[in-house]
């Protein structure tokens, strides 16, 4: 490198190098706190004490691939359906967590 | 213009996928395309993170939007490109949602970055600083900026892009591009300054 260059080339080519392309974790993750709340907008959380005690275990649960996918899925098919009814859906993977999730 | 390609054409199992879901609401093809898709759209977050929020709640905004627009997609167009614009515009979206951008003084860099810094201001010396802590110090310049400065800078001097393909992912024109990055570079070069500027105060 030669003296007097730009500091800030300097940085830029230093953190270019630094830069590390990332890879993906295969740990399960959470809903965000966005989807959660593209849920509710959709009409899916209602006012009653049982949706608000599964908004809270669903929000805390660990959720794979499949799970995120069906879901969305199902909001897509209904998207004012209330959450009862996505917990209700035909057999599916999103089902299968979300009881396993609220119904310890 | 031609549009360029942003990234490596993805294969073809994907397309078939994207048709399944299209046609049919195919959860293993969504599972598919996210699988795919993942590294292109996690890679971008990263670069483009803004700090304490996690890429995976990012990412999931992204495919949330994906599976929700994507009938909308033009497949005459390469759906890298398509995925990319929108997890940039997740990140800008979320770069703006923030409430206030921080002003770094001397103190609030490790030793190791101070002393980078030093090297880095001392024009005097081909010694440079070390990758990971110009990195570090960087990440935190960026924060200083506004959204838009920020990510022409990140794609235009750290991802080495081209005019073009900025203009792609952003929908900016080049002549915006051009004067945001000759403004961010300035405002970078001045808050490395300050910053060791405030040192001796």
């Amino acid at each position: 490198m030669k003296p007097d260059q730009d500091p800030l080339e300097r940085i830029f080519n230093s953190a270019r190098k630094a830069q590390k392309s990332d890879e993906r974790t295969e740990a399960p993750f959470m809903f965000s706190a966005n989807v959660l709340r593209v849920l509710q907008n959709q009409g899916h959380c209602q006012a009653s004490s049982t949706d608000e005690d599964a908004w809270e275990r669903l929000s805390l649960a660990a959720i794979p691939l499949g799970a995120f996918v069906a879901l969305v899925s199902l909001l897509l098919d209904a998207p004012q359906a209330p959450l009862e009814d996505v917990f209700n859906a035909p057999e599916n993977v999103a089902r299968s967590v979300i009881n396993e999730t609220i119904e310890p | 213009m031609k549009n360029p390609d942003l990234t490596p054409e993805i294969g073809a199992d994907l397309r078939i996928s994207l048709k399944r879901w299209l046609e049919n609401a195919d959860e293993n093809a969504a599972k598919t395309l996210i699988e795919g898709l993942y590294p292109i759209v996690i890679r971008i977050i990263h670069n483009h993170l803004p700090r304490a929020i996690a890429a995976d709640d990012l990412a999931q905004d992204v495919f949330l939007q994906f599976l929700r627009t994507v009938d909308r997609y033009d497949d005459k167009r390469p759906l890298e490109n398509w995925i990319s614009r929108l997890a940039l515009n997740v990140c800008l979206n979320a770069l703006r949602s923030r409430k206030r951008r921080p002003e770094w003084r001397w103190s609030d860099f490790t030793e190791s970055e101070q002393a980078a810094i030093d090297s880095l201001l001392d024009r005097s010396t081909a010694q440079s600083a070390p990758d990971a802590d110009a990195h570090a110090i960087l990440r935190k310049l960026l924060d200083t900026l506004c959204p838009e400065d920020r990510v022409v800078v990140q794609l235009l001097h750290l991802e080495e892009k081209s005019i073009a393909e900025v203009s792609a992912l952003t929908g900016w024109n080049s002549t915006v591009i051009k004067v945001r990055a000759f403004r961010a570079r300035k405002k970078l070069r001045t808050a490395l300054e300050s910053v060791g500027y405030s040192k001796t105060r």
